[in-house]
């Protein structure tokens, strides 16, 4: 029971990761209905820019996260006014510009392996090592993790609910047309998504550095498990894209409590199969109702 | 020299099958899913473990593969009849993942890792098949015979069905067809047909695991369908060609291996982008274009007058 307990905790340390991915994705999105897949590679080219800074050039973690975060924001806008822009000028179907992503994302992946090699990478730091709490264990990235995505996510409500800007993001989620009837300039709010979006991913990228290491195949995996927590949250819906990123990371390490390691990425994609058979809603439709 | 250029062409084979069989669900009927390779893979462990425990013939492992591979198809439909293209996507890659966990993962039949090797060669009736000719025959055989299939499949009135189905769900909801069933049907017949190919390529390398139908996998039959163009019988064939050779021309070029992977994956990726921006439609759009200009090109016209002179 109590292992039960710490293999929850570890999940939902893990899922606030997941979850900011996902509310990163899911913004992108909302606002401009391009299936972000590239999302994968901004948070690899975060993840890796840290490291690179922190391990490679020796700077601060602060100066890495910043470098990070300028790297995302860069990748995230470039990708949109580059290939989204004007595949969307052409009205292109959904397949195509998800296609594009795709190749994008696999071009990033493997410069990256170009670059740093396939192999696993890990960066230690006093801030990995375990505390204990009673009887449970959890590390201060996993505190930073669960305290910081809460903190992400309230900022991100109150940027939404009370800044113009935030304002127009969602008059664009709900129609682009209108907002440029009123003469809102739709790919700056474009722009600011794709921004806003891959801010997202950076403390996601640089905590996971600390907490499980990185290579990169996890780019690929994150973006899985984001897209596959903004389906199981109800598409559409931030808090319900958190809150899935929550209940796979959670799935994920309970199901190890019974099975072998290795079955994690299949659990949590089982969890995403079984809501699309049960509630293709979402979770935030079924507690609705 | 001439063993590599078989082996080249018999790969080349079942990637034709593999990518027209993927266009039949991805082309025709709109369901854009990076899962096959799912279904290359039980057709290759069903035979495997056919040939390896009762018989080799392909009169029994191919058709067995075949039923394996249609029925994980109907579990893939299953959660796609209720979601649309973007969650399709999505439950596919899904599908994928979890697939390839069991694969890793069921030691006891797939055997992991290390998978299952020594796999008999092909008979049929009393011909064992254990050349590279023979094993060349066969693939080329099975690759003409999934497009001719595919192509009276595609004329039908079941062909024409599905592609209005991709077009417009509500006017053929209203012509009294049932998308439902429609779309469980695609997903089964391409499974089948995928499965065939991993039959021929069990037999083929007689050593099966879990890294030839992978993730990567699937993501290369579905590049191979998207580069040669989608929803034509030539372009994912041409495609298939592109996709497979393509590494062959570079492996002259001396690059150390660790580099070459790689590399390739950055050329894929970029060509994959940079088409969708430019020629959506595929190589096959490319060369229509191409074609269309040169019909129209001074070279095509100039016609030197005779009776002038």
């Amino acid at each position: 029971m109590q292992l039960l307990l710490q293999l929850a905790i570890n999940g939902v340390a893990i899922g606030c990761l997941y979850a900011l991915v996902a509310v990163g994705f899911a913004v992108i999105f909302g606002v401009t209905r391009i299936f972000h897949f590239a999302h994968g590679a901004t948070y690899l080219l975060a993840a890796y820019a840290y490291y690179a800074t922190v391990s490679i050039f020796h700077f601060s973690a602060l100066v890495g996260l910043g470098i990070a975060a300028l790297v995302a924001m860069a990748f995230g806008s470039a990708c949109e006014r580059l290939v989204y822009r004007p595949m969307l000028r052409s009205e292109s179907s959904f397949l195509t510009v998800f296609v594009a992503s795709f190749g994008l994302f696999i071009v990033v992946e493997n410069l990256i392996v170009l670059i740093f090699g396939s192999g696993f990478s890990t960066l230690e730091s006093a801030l990995s090592k375990g505390l204990l709490f009673g009887p449970f264990e959890l590390s201060p990235v996993g505190i930073i993790a669960i305290g910081g995505s809460a903190v992400l996510l309230l900022g991100l409500e109150l940027f939404l609910a009370h800044t113009d800007a935030g304002t127009a993001l969602r008059a664009m989620a709900d129609s682009a047309e209108l907002v440029q009837i009123i003469g809102l300039d739709r790919h700056r709010c474009a722009q600011l998504a794709f921004a806003a979006g891959s801010l997202l991913a950076v403390p996601a990228a640089v905590l996971s550095v600390h907490l499980s290491g990185l290579s990169p195949q996890s780019g690929a995996s994150m973006i899985l498990i984001a897209m596959a927590s903004t389906i199981v949250g109800g598409i559409g819906s931030l808090y319900g894209a958190a809150l899935g990123g929550v209940v796979l990371g959670v799935a994920e390490n309970v199901g190890i409590w019974r099975l072998p390691a290795s079955w994690g990425d299949g659990i949590a994609f089982g969890v995403l199969l079984l809501f699309l058979l049960l509630r293709p809603a979402g979770i935030v439709s079924a507690l609705r109702r | 020299m001439i063993p590599y250029a078989e082996s080249l062409l018999i790969f080349t084979s079942l990637a034709v099958i593999l990518a027209s069989s993927l266009n039949l669900m991805l082309g025709y009927g709109g369901m854009f899913s990076a899962a096959h390779a799912v279904f290359y893979g039980i057709g290759a462990y069903t035979a495997s473990l056919l040939a390896l425990h009762v018989n080799s013939s392909i009169l029994l492992c191919v058709p067995a593969a075949m039923i394996a591979g249609g029925v994980a198809g109907a579990l893939l439909a299953v959660p796609a009849l209720r979601v649309k293209e973007e969650y399709f996507v999505v439950a596919s890659l899904g599908f994928q993942v979890i697939a390839s966990t069991v694969f890793n993962q069921w030691v006891a039949v797939t055997g992991g890792i290390g998978g299952l090797t020594g796999i008999p060669p092909a008979s049929f009736m009393s011909i064992q098949v254990d050349s590279y000719g023979g094993y060349l025959v066969l693939a080329l055989l099975c690759a003409a015979g999934v497009l001719i299939a595919l192509k009276l499949l595609v004329r039908s009135e079941f062909g024409r069905a599905l592609r209005a189905l991709r077009d417009d769900e509500a006017a053929l909801q209203a012509l009294g067809r049932d998308p439902v069933r429609l779309r469980v049907a695609t997903v089964v017949i391409a499974a089948m047909l995928a499965a065939i190919a991993g039959a021929i390529y069990a037999y083929f390398t007689s050593f099966v695991n879990p890294e030839s139908f992978s993730l990567d996998e699937s993501i290369l039959i579905m590049v191979m369908v998207i580069i040669g163009g989608t929803g034509t019988l030539t372009g994912p064939v041409l495609g298939a060609v592109f996709i497979t050779t393509f590494p062959a021309l570079l492996s002259f070029v001396q690059i150390p291996s660790t580099i070459l992977g790689p590399t390739q994956r950055v050329v894929y990726g970029a060509v994959i982008t940079l088409l969708m921006i430019y020629e959506p439609e595929g190589l096959l759009g490319f060369l229509r274009r191409i074609s269309r200009v040169a019909s129209f090109s001074a070279l095509r016209r100039w016609q030197p007058s005779t009776s002038s002179s």
